[in-house]
């Protein structure tokens, strides 16, 4: 008898499935009664989802036992005792109503926000499954790929909307977490309490959904399977642990400037080397110290977090490591730093600092950052978390922000919508607001076409440039026949000045710094770009350009080698003479 | 010790000299000689699941990939490749089906990993991206289905992506 796929046996067929996708695996298994039932392998289905998904629930719950957001990332076993395979095709098909619904936001202007919200609502982590197959390389370090090949084949329309949509979801997450840290009845202060804590400000941050806690774990482990380090006494741990979190490059932020970058209320940039703030730096020696056994509290001063680490013995009076001078210190130290603010001198026990009133300090240091850079392109991200903080945790947002609010999920969060809903009051008078936004979500109105006349303007939507004056490079996204500017905007840009002032085609440019801005036609430089000979310095233009935060929202494709970017139907009904 | 030689004896009675080294990447006939201590010369292992073409061809690759490292552990939450086949090894599996699917069979058998692999692979890539009737003729399947045991199945894979 000769062997052939008929007769080989079903234990030998799990190798080969095991190199297949689940797609051909179903075809295999549409192909005859025998293949049926050997594709039914529930161990490999069980391998398929696995290396398909990566998270297991919708939404998680604040927790000070484990690091968010794990429980979201585990799996045991398929739910309501179904098979793997089972499973497997129940969140395909998730995923297939998951990527119609994509799909239309990118494609038509009608529902987005309806639509943005229905996976978030029904979907939340879920959707990141999907989602993240479509995040732009530069984000998604795992799949860069340096060629130009990889840039013209890079659909950017579904990049912008894909990180859109997990960034709405993030921040939805952030909302609810929040919602669960106001309502439990007891908050342990001591563990991941506190860390857990910020990682709800970090689901604001626009790369927030990229950030694992989990790494503390591995330190932690590290540690402790030292065998030096169990023969410690409590003392000696806690230094052992600040050292770690040195070598580990925690760093303590220098003052000035550096300490109130807002990035520092962010533990993003603080899990990327960057130097920052007590708040957070305490948060991760809380979670070190809880890995190694210890008990660390935060305790807040007035200007000031430290860490009190409790003694094995009962009667000793605790540790307080001030983690800005990376040090065990005295309480009698502490009086006297504190002289000047105190009342009188503080004596044990101390009063441990309740995790709530530490995420709203956290908030208070955001929009004190805020108001004294007010250009950083994080602003808006931030006055979203401390709002968020302060009306949920506090006694309802600040005034001021509270407007400065609107503007900003007008301008910058289109989607969240809801979330003004939930702010507003019948005392405020967002409401007519809030119904035009959903109006027109449901009936957007008609694209404006902008016909060229003549030859006027010069260029054209989608080219690149660099300025004249500024030598910025940056893509035209749309123009104006003359400078439609106020003029007192005019007044401030020296219009005047110009050879043509302000009748003279004006365009909406995105440049490489992300920023949008509005130049005359008489800085556009559009023949720069070919005129230089370095195919590598040309390209990396492009992708400075490519990783330029809106970009997707004008433009699907890039082509390198005419140095023009491909718009998207939206654009491209705007601007019809732009694109024939 | 290089160059130091066993027998090996396929299930129609042929026997081939293999140098130990070689036939070592076989985990069964390895756990044999270490179990049974057959290290003479004279010693003869009967391989009665293997025939002679199926074993020459086995030798042959086993000769070839003697030097290579020990394949690396699997990691199951990672999908597997299959583009990454030596063009030695394409060339050797340029064999009719049957052959394959033997040395499928020989390869679980005496335990050669490396063999397994590839061998499975090649098998993997003559289904990957097929239509089920693609793959009926590529393997000769008989398509035993009744239309409403079709229609069901079709529907149960409805979650497939369309391609």
């Amino acid at each position: 008898m000769t062997s052939s796929i008929e007769t080989l046996p079903p234990e030998l067929f799990r190798f080969i499935l095991a190199y297949l996708s689940p797609e051909d695996t179903s075809a295999l298994a549409q192909t005859c009664h025998r293949m049926n039932i050997i594709t039914r392998d529930d161990k490999i289905w069980q391998q398929y989802f696995l290396q398909r998904y990566i998270f297991s629930t919708n939404s998680i719950q604040y927790s000070d036992e484990e690091y968010l957001p794990s429980s979201a990332l585990k799996f045991t076993e398929p739910p309501d005792n179904c098979t793997w395979q089972e499973y497997f095709i129940q969140r395909s098909l998730q995923d297939k109503h998951i990527r119609s619904l994509l799909n239309e936001i990118i494609s038509i202007r009608i529902k987005r926000i309806h639509n943005a919200e229905l996976i978030s609502s029904t979907y939340g982590f879920l959707a990141f499954d999907v989602l993240r197959h479509y995040f732009s390389p530069s984000i998604d370090t795992s799949k860069q790929l340096n060629t130009s090949i990889t840039l013209n084949l890079r659909n950017l329309t579904r990049e912008y909307y894909s990180l859109d949509i997990a960034r709405l979801i993030s921040r939805n997450i952030g909302l609810s977490l929040l919602n669960d840290l106001k309502n439990r009845t007891e908050t342990r202060t001591e563990g991941k309490a506190l860390i857990n804590a910020l990682f709800i400000i970090q689901c604001f941050h626009p790369y927030g959904i990229f950030l694992s806690l989990n790494r503390l774990h591995l330190i932690g482990e590290r540690l402790i399977n030292d065998p030096i380090f169990s023969t410690l006494n409590v003392n000696e741990k806690c230094e052992s642990i600040i050292k770690t979190m040195k070598i580990e490059k925690f760093l303590a932020a220098n003052g000035g400037d550096e300490y109130y970058d807002l990035e520092n209320s962010f533990l993003f940039s603080t899990f990327n080397g960057k130097p920052t703030i007590p708040l957070t730096l305490v948060a991760i020696f809380c979670a070190l110290a809880d890995e190694c056994g210890l008990i660390a509290q935060p305790i807040g001063f007035p200007g000031e977090v430290m860490i009190q680490v409790e003694q094995s013995l009962n009667n000793s009076i605790p540790l307080i490591i001030s983690i800005f001078d990376g040090k065990i210190i005295t309480l009698n130290e502490i009086n006297v730093r504190l002289a000047d603010v105190l009342d009188r001198p503080l004596t044990y026990p101390l009063f441990i600092t309740p995790i709530i009133e530490l995420v709203i300090r956290s908030a208070r240091n955001i929009i004190n950052s805020i108001s004294r850079y007010t250009t950083s392109s994080l602003n808006s991200y931030g006055l979203y978390a401390a709002v968020s903080i302060l009306k949920i945790l506090g006694d309802g947002a600040l005034p001021f922000a509270f407007h400065s609010m609107i503007n900003v999920i007008k301008e910058h969060f289109p989607m969240d919508i809801r979330f003004l809903e939930m702010l507003s009051s019948p005392l405020t008078t967002l409401n007519d607001d809030l119904d035009q936004i959903r109006n027109q979500d449901l009936n957007p109105l008609p694209i404006e076409e902008k016909r060229r006349i003549n030859s006027s303007p010069k260029f054209y939507a989608g080219q690149i440039f660099q300025h004249k004056q500024y030598n910025y490079w940056g893509v035209i996204c749309g123009w104006d026949l003359i400078c439609m500017a106020s003029t007192l905007w005019q007044v401030r840009m020296g219009i005047t000045n110009l050879l043509r002032g302000a009748s003279q085609p004006f365009y909406h440019i995105l440049a490489n710094d992300s920023s949008r801005r509005y130049v005359a036609e008489d800085n556009i430089n559009t023949d720069a770009f070919n005129l230089i000979d370095d195919q590598q310095e040309k390209y990396s233009i492009v992708q400075n350009l490519c990783s330029i935060d809106d970009i997707g929202k004008y433009f699907e494709r890039v082509d390198v080698i005419n140095a023009r970017f491909i718009p998207n139907n939206e654009l491209r009904n705007e601007y019809p003479d732009d694109f024939v | 010790m290089a160059g130091h030689k066993i027998k090996l004896q396929s299930s129609d009675g042929d026997t081939f000299d293999v140098e130990v080294e070689i036939a070592k990447q076989s985990a069964t006939i390895k756990t044999m000689l270490e179990d049974l201590g057959m290290d003479e010369e004279e010693d003869v292992i009967p391989l009665p699941n293997v025939n002679s073409a199926i074993l020459k061809k086995v030798i042959q690759w086993a000769t070839h990939h003697k030097d290579d490292p020990p394949p690396p552990e699997d990691d199951e939450n990672r999908e597997k490749n299959t583009n990454d086949i030596s063009s030695w090894d394409q060339d050797f599996l340029k064999v009719d089906q049957g052959t394959l699917f033997e040395l499928i069979l020989a390869a679980n058998y005496l335990d050669i990993k490396g063999l397994l692999d590839v061998t499975c692979k090649t098998v993997a890539n003559m289904i990957k991206g097929k239509t089920p009737e693609e793959i009926r003729r590529t393997f000769n399947i008989k398509n035993d289905f009744t239309p409403q045991e079709e229609e069901q199945i079709k529907k149960e894979n409805e979650w497939c992506e369309e391609k």
